[in-house]
C-alpha cells in the first residue's frame, strides 16, 4: 500500500532522511520508533506529500505522491498531527467535519454520506459527547482524539499518526492504539510514529527503527528491539524482556551507554523495577 | 441545513438592516426629508437595464413617483451616492478583514496588514501634493499605490513558491513603516494642500459620486465571490497550513488567491474613501463572537455588517454641527463597542 524507495530528504541543507526504503502492505499497522530527531515525522511527511523527497520515490496505492494535487492525496492518506493550532473556536464536530473536505466540491453542502461519516468517526473515537464543545476548551488528550476522529472521517485507505499517544493518559493511549489496531484489521494501513517502545511493540505488526535519518532495522517488534541496537541508536543501556502478561517485548532503560553494556534477556527473567523509557 | 438556515437568517436580517439604515441615513442632513419621501426618491433614482441599444445597454428608470425636485436632487445625487459608497467600502473592508484574520490566524489582523492602505496613502498624498491634471487621478494613483505595496510585500515574503505567513506579516509591518515615512516626507512639501492630505488620510466619504460607488462595487463584489468560494479552505487553514494540506487544500495557491482578492478589494475601498480604520478589524471580530468561526456563515454576515456599520457611522459623522471624517467616528464608536463585547463575552484569548 505504501512504498518508500531509497528516499532522502534535505531540509535547510541538513540531510534529515538518508536512503530509506520501506514497504507497508495493506492492512498492516507499522510503528516508527527511534530517538528524537531520527526523522520519523519527516518520513510520515513524505507519505502525505508535505515534504518532497530530494531523492527517491514514495507511492501510495500504486500512485506516486510527488506532484499530486493535495485533494487527491487527501483522499488516500489521512494524517493525525502531533499538535494542531486551533486559532478560533470551532466545535469538535466542526473539526471532525473538516475531514470531509477532500470529498466535497467547493460549493456543495455536506450530504448524508458526509454526515454519517462524521457520526461514525465520533462514535468510534468516543468523542460524540465532546462534539458540541469548542475544541479550545478540550484537554490535550481529548483534542488528540478529535483529530483522530477527523482523520477517520476522511475515510482513506492509509492513516498516518504522528505521536498519537504523546499527550494521552495510559487509558486513552491504549484505547487509541487498540482502535488503530482494529482499523488495520479492517484493511486500513496505519503508520504511527510512537515514542513509547512498549506500546509500539505491543500494538504494531512491525516496527521500523530510525536513527540519524537512516532506517536501522525493520521487522517483528521482538527482532527490532534488541538491547545492542537500542544502545547504539538511543545511547542508553537497556534490558529487553518479554512482558509476563502481554508477551510483547518490553524495554527497560538502565543508564547511559558508557556504563557496562546492557543485554537482551530471553526468554524470561524477573523484570527489573519499572522505569519509563522517556 | 442548520448552518444554512442560520446563514440565511443572519444574512437576511443584516441585508434588511442595511436597506433600512441606508434609507434612514438619507433622511438625515441639513434639509430634513421624511422617510417616505426618501423611499420614493430612492426608487426614482433606481435604474435598470432594459435591453440593448447600439453597442451598450439601455437604462431606464422604472419608477416615477411624485417627489419635490430639490428633494429628489438632494437624495438621489447628494446623499445616496455617499451612503452607497459607505456601504460598498464597509462591505469591501469587512470582507478583506475577515479573510486576513483567518489567513493570518490572528484576530488582530486587518485589511491593510500587508501594506495596502499605506501604499494607497503614498499614491494619494503624492497626487495631492504634486497634482497632475487628470480626472480621477487621485483615486487611480491610490489604487495603483495600494496594489504595488501589496504585491511588493508578497514578493519580498515569497521564496521558492512558498509564502510563510509570519514572513508576510513582518514584511508588511516593515513596508508599512517605510511607506509611512514616505507619506510624512511628502507632506513636508504639501504647503496649502496639507489639509486635503490630512483629510484624505483620516478616511472620508464626502467626495462621493455614483462612478466612485461603481468603482468600488465592481471590484469588491467579484473579490467577495472569490473568497466566499474558498470559505471551506479558509476554515481548514485555521487549523494550520500542514493540517490544511492533509485535508486536501492546495495551501500556497489558496493563500495567493485569498491574499490577492482581499488586497484588491481593500485597494479599491481605500482608493475611493481613504484610510478608514477599524471597520475591517472590529466588524469581523464582532461577527465571529456572534456567529462563530465558520467562514461559510462569517463571510456573508461580516460583509453585510461592515456595510451597515459604515453607513451608520458616516451618518453619525455628518449629523453633528461640524462634519467629521468618518475614520474618526468608526474608531470612536467601534473601539468602545468592541471592548464592551470583549468583556461581556469573556473572551480572554485574543
Amino acid at each position: 500500500m505504501i512504498r518508500i524507495e531509497d528516499v532522502s530528504v534535505e531540509l535547510g541543507g541538513r540531510e534529515v532522511l538518508e536512503g530509506v526504503s520501506l514497504s507497508v502492505p495493506g492492512g498492516e499497522f507499522l510503528g516508527l520508533v527511534g530517538p528524537n530527531g531520527a526523522g520519523k515525522t519527516t518520513l510520515l511527511r513524505t507519505v502525505n506529500g508535505l515534504v518532497d523527497p530530494t531523492r527517491g520515490r514514495v507511492a501510495v496505492a500504486g500512485e506516486p505522491v510527488a506532484g499530486r494535487p493535495a485533494r487527491d492525496l487527501a483522499r488516500r492518506v489521512a494524517t493525525v498531527p502531533q499538535e494542531t493550532t486551533l486559532g478560533f473556536d470551532f466545535t469538535a464536530r466542526d473539526v471532525v467535519a473538516m475531514g470531509r473536505t477532500p470529498h466535497q466540491s467547493r460549493l456543495s453542502a455536506p450530504d448524508d454520506g458526509d454526515r454519517s461519516a462524521v457520526e461514525r468517526a465520533l462514535d468510534r473515537t468516543a468523542t460524540a459527547d465532546l462534539a458540541g464543545r469548542p475544541v479550545g476548551e478540550l484537554s490535550g488528550g481529548e483534542r488528540q482524539r478529535v483529530l483522530l476522529a477527523r482523520a477517520l472521517a476522511q475515510e482513506t485507505p492509509v492513516l498516518l499518526l504522528d505521536e498519537p499517544t504523546a499527550s494521552l493518559d495510559v487509558n486513552h493511549a491504549v484505547t487509541t492504539l487498540s482502535l488503530v489496531r482494529e482499523l488495520a484489521g479492517e484493511g486500513r494501513t496505519a503508520v504511527a510514529a510512537i515514542h513509547d517502545l512498549d506500546l509500539a511493540a505491543r500494538f504494531c505488526d512491525r516496527l521500523a527503527l530510525l536513527a540519524g535519518g537512516e532506517l536501522v532495522a525493520v521487522g517483528d517488534p521482538a527482532e527490532v528491539l534488541t538491547a545492542e541496537r537500542l544502545e547504539r541508536t538511543y545511547g542508553v543501556r537497556t534490558v529487553v524482556t518479554d512482558h509476563p502478561v502481554t508477551g510483547a517485548p518490553t524495554v527497560t532503560a538502565l543508564g547511559p551507554a558508557d556504563d557496562p553494556p546492557g543485554e537482551t534477556v530471553r526468554p524470561e527473567v524477573e523484570p527489573p523495577p519499572a522505569t519509563d523509557d522517556d | 441545513m442548520h448552518r444554512r438556515a442560520r446563514t440565511a437568517a443572519w444574512s437576511g436580517g443584516l441585508a434588511a438592516g442595511l436597506v433600512l439604515a441606508m434609507l434612514v441615513a438619507a433622511t438625515v442632513g441639513p434639509v430634513r426629508i421624511g422617510l417616505v419621501e426618501v423611499a420614493r426618491a430612492t426608487l426614482n433614482a433606481l435604474v435598470v437595464p432594459a435591453g440593448l441599444e447600439g453597442s451598450g445597454l439601455r437604462w431606464v428608470h422604472p419608477f416615477a413617483f411624485e417627489v419635490e425636485r430639490s428633494h429628489q436632487v438632494i437624495v438621489g445625487e447628494l446623499r445616496l451616492p455617499r451612503i452607497a459608497l459607505g456601504a460598498a467600502v464597509g462591505f469591501a473592508l469587512a470582507t478583506a478583514g475577515t479573510v486576513m484574520q483567518g489567513f493570518f490566524r490572528n484576530p488582530m489582523a486587518d485589511p491593510s496588514i500587508i501594506g495596502v492602505s499605506t501604499g494607497a496613502a503614498v499614491g494619494a498624498v503624492a497626487t495631492i501634493v504634486f497634482p497632475p491634471a487628470m480626472p480621477f487621478s487621485l483615486q487611480w494613483a491610490a489604487f495603483a499605490g495600494a496594489l504595488l505595496a501589496g504585491f511588493g510585500v508578497y514578493l519580498i515574503a515569497s521564496e521558492g513558491g512558498r509564502t510563510p505567513v509570519a514572513t508576510l506579516l513582518l514584511a508588511g509591518v516593515a513596508v508599512q513603516t517605510f511607506l509611512g515615512a514616505v507619506v510624512s516626507f511628502l507632506m513636508l512639501f504639501a504647503g496649502d494642500s496639507l489639509e486635503r492630505a490630512v483629510y484624505w488620510l483620516m478616511g472620508h466619504l464626502h467626495t462621493s459620486s455614483w462612478p466612485k460607488v461603481w468603482s468600488v462595487l465592481l471590484v469588491a463584489v467579484p473579490a467577495y465571490v472569490v473568497v466566499s468560494v474558498h470559505a471551506r479552505d479558509l476554515n481548514a487553514l485555521l487549523l494550520g497550513e500542514t493540517d490544511a494540506h492533509t485535508l486536501g487544500v492546495e495551501v500556497e495557491r489558496t493563500k495567493r488567491v485569498l491574499l490577492a482578492a482581499s488586497s484588491i478589494a481593500t485597494a479599491a475601498a481605500v482608493a475611493a474613501a481613504g484610510v478608514i480604520g477599524f471597520v475591517g478589524l472590529v466588524v469581523p471580530h464582532v461577527m465571529r463572537l456572534l456567529v462563530g468561526p465558520d467562514h461559510r456563515v462569517l463571510l456573508p454576515t461580516s460583509a453585510l455588517a461592515g456595510a451597515v456599520f459604515l453607513v451608520v457611522t458616516d451618518t453619525a459623522a455628518r449629523a453633528g454641527p461640524a462634519e467629521l471624517p468618518v475614520g474618526i467616528v468608526t474608531a470612536a464608536l467601534g473601539a468602545p463597542f468592541f471592548l464592551y463585547l470583549l468583556r461581556d463575552r469573556e473572551v480572554h484569548e485574543l
